[in-house]
């Protein structure tokens, strides 16, 4: 009994120790973005000789959302000679391809790629239409986006440093005053846009291509081997890609666009199971090549490291709870009666949206956001469901790694009334 | 429609952090109410158990006084010296049947999964517990004083870090230092009021329905909930300064 006690307080530390390592990293992302040097994008840069552009748009049964994104894509203000729209219809059921075609016949840049064969998800749909496209820069949009007037521009422009390989926009919920889901997780989204990756572009870490609203250059991706069809976050894996190969990921807070943000509970736990599977999906697999890249710096790595394992966090914590509950039933509660719980729960109470609550505050006060701020504190309500729901997504990449299994991929509901492609 | 003014877009816009003004405010603030925590706390035990033995029966009282006093922070912390009640096998049987049919119900009703969870996590810890006493009852680590002695000791520790905490977050932000002052100060005030009255309605509880609910108060109703208050607090701030400073250009920088 003693050498459990011995294992379950060792565990209770690091992980407390762990804890307060994610809280000095959020809090100092916090100071940097309030009152540090903001580093700039090039959306301030003119040129004419802009490059060749591919938009994609991964579909899978996206009737609801296709024909606002191919109107809003169509009137972006891109030379037309430079731009091609290729809507990857992916194994679509619905009416998608039948709203698809209907634009390509409308206009010539809209050049679908209907699949009906091979894997369905993402990252094999990119791959598909990687090898059809011809342009030096990919940009890809979710379904569900609004991509603004001159979005595209602002995005290739990235790529007149040849340091970039890939960039990343903004991106702001439309649907926020549906209900306290959508309220909560425009702070989220605030919180990690407005503070966590700008502050990881200031500082000169590693700032995440989130795949979608973020472009790529296509020649060096495919060079370096495309995406994994069998991660689920290929956003993540192209992110490390690029850095571990000594190229540079850029954030763009000033480029942003709308997205529609699940409505439902149960959309939302699908969500976040299916990042925190991907995300520690990509954790196995480039933690080392992190640790050993020489193309990047000691904070890079640093930062890095942090970053894949985030997901992994909230199964620690689901471990700590229960091993809390063990030692209390024991009698050995001293380890966690005060200091350390403390930290256990001021720390890691807002950790739902991986960010304590002065992040998310900071985060919604830098975006003018008033009376929603008091919403703060309902995102406790939020913490055991986020603890659960990315737990289950830490287990399975767990399980995807030790046995190699095969991952297919869920897509995340969409709540829009159908649009006008559909009359 | 014509602007007069152009703001800063939000992308690059900041604040300007004043270093003097921030360390001279926090030492105003958070050392005097650490040592008002620090200076109070064997006051506060002292009036909260001398309260709770007012209305308890004699025959739960092991010393004359009732009372007992252990060292904490280099002064005392007072608890009720009483001996609690350990649950009868069909009260424990009760609380295991009763937490899983609560869960079933819960989850067959429509309620947001996030309050579910919470439901399912109290039932859990109930489950738990009613399962350790079924089996276990006489390996049950505490009793009234110990439990109430580390609910005590960890309540205090949070009070001591409100104003850390909330003086860090609140400090730096452009507002009046009256207004920060009196935020920490009622963020503090109702923590202690809110833990002490926890503190008398769990000895009550653990009293009158036994230890079973020992692990349930303390993992679900304990230090979880005091941070609400705390982020509670912090949150309504925010929304009156935010509200107050959004347009104001002398407040906001740009970029550098």
């Amino acid at each position: 009994m003693e050498l459990v006690v011995l294992i379950l307080k060792i565990y209770l530390s690091l992980t407390a120790v762990i804890m307060i390592v994610y809280f000095i990293r959020h809090l100092l992302f916090t100071l940097n973005r309030l009152f540090g040097e903001q580093r700039y994008y090039y959306q301030d840069i003119l040129d004419s000789e802009l490059p060749t552009v591919s938009v994609l748009v991964p579909m899978h049964n996206e009737e609801k959302v296709a024909a606002d994104i191919l109107d809003l894509l169509i009137s972006a203000e891109y030379p037309q000679d430079k731009l091609e729209i290729i809507p990857i219809n992916d194994h679509s059921t619905d009416n998608t391809k039948k709203i698809v075609n209907k634009y390509a016949r409308q206009h010539p840049i809209i050049k679908p790629l209907h699949r009906t064969r091979g894997k369905r998800g993402k990252p094999a749909g990119l791959n598909e239409a990687l090898k059809i496209v011809t342009s030096e820069i990919v940009i890809v949009f979710d379904a569900d986006y609004l991509p603004p007037k001159g979005i595209l521009r602002d995005m290739a422009v990235a790529f007149k440093d040849p340091e970039v390989g890939a960039m990343m926009g903004r991106v702001v919920p439309i649907n926020t005053p549906k209900n306290l889901l959508t309220r909560l997780l425009d702070l989220e989204r605030s919180s990690g846009y407005q503070v966590d990756q700008q502050a990881r572009y200031n500082m000169k870490l590693i700032p995440q291509y989130g795949g979608t609203v973020g472009g790529f250059r296509r020649e060096t991706f495919i060079s370096l081997g495309g995406f994994d069809e069998d991660v689920l976050s290929e956003d993540t894996e192209l992110t490390y890609k690029f850095f571990v190969n000594g190229w540079k990921v850029i954030y763009a807070s000033r480029v942003e666009c709308y997205e529609e943000v699940p409505e439902e509970w149960k959309s939302r736990a699908g969500q976040i199971k299916r990042w925190a599977r991907g995300h520690s999906q990509v954790m196995f697999k480039y933690l080392w090549p992190v640790l050993k890249s020489p193309r990047i710096s000691i904070w890079e790595k640093i930062d890095g490291t942090l970053l894949l394992c985030i997901y992994a966090v909230p199964f620690l914590i689901s471990i700590g709870i229960a091993a809390s509950l063990a030692l209390f039933f024991i009698g050995e509660m001293q380890i966690v009666e005060s200091i350390f719980l403390f930290f256990l729960v001021v720390v890691y109470h807002t950790f739902g949206n991986f960010a304590p609550f002065n992040q998310i505050g900071m985060a919604a006060l830098l975006d003018g956001m008033t009376y929603r701020t008091r919403l703060i504190p309902f995102i406790f309500f939020v913490f055991l469901y986020n603890l659960w729901n990315a737990s289950l997504g830490f287990i399975n990449a767990l399980v995807d790694f030790v046995s190699r299994r095969e991952v297919s991929w869920q897509k995340t509901d969409r709540f829009r009334r159908k649009s006008k492609g559909m009359k | 429609m014509k602007k007069n003014q152009i703001y800063y877009h939000r992308s690059h816009r900041k604040l300007t952090f004043f270093w003097k003004r921030f360390t001279v405010e926090f030492l105003l603030l958070v050392p005097p109410s650490c040592l008002f925590v620090f200076f109070l706390f064997p006051v506060l035990t002292y009036k909260a158990t001398s309260f709770i033995i007012r209305f308890i029966p004699p025959e739960n009282a092991v010393s004359t006084l009732g009372i007992t006093a252990k060292p904490f922070l280099f002064s005392e912390v007072y608890g009720p010296d009483l001996i609690g009640k350990y649950p009868s096998p069909l009260f424990s049987l009760f609380v295991f049947l009763a937490a899983i049919l609560i869960v079933f119900i819960v989850s067959k009703m429509k309620i947001p999964k996030p309050i579910a969870m919470w439901v399912y996590f109290i039932c859990l810890v109930h489950l738990v517990s009613s399962l350790f006493f079924i089996f276990l009852p006489s390996r049950f680590p505490y009793n009234l004083q110990q439990f109430s002695e580390l609910f005590i000791k960890t309540e205090i520790i949070i009070w001591i870090f409100i104003p850390v905490v909330l003086g860090v977050s609140l400090l730096p932000l452009p507002s009046s230092i009256i207004s920060k002052f009196i935020a920490v100060i009622l963020a503090l005030i109702y923590a202690i009021v809110f833990g002490l009255v926890r503190y008398v309605l769990f000895v009550y509880i653990l009293l009158k329905f036994s230890y079973i609910f020992t692990a349930p108060l303390f993992f679900c109703f304990g230090p979880f909930i005091d941070f609400i208050s705390i982020v509670g607090v912090y949150a309504f701030y925010l929304s009156l300064i935010s509200r107050k400073i959004n347009q104001d250009l002398r407040i906001w920088s740009w970029s550098y």
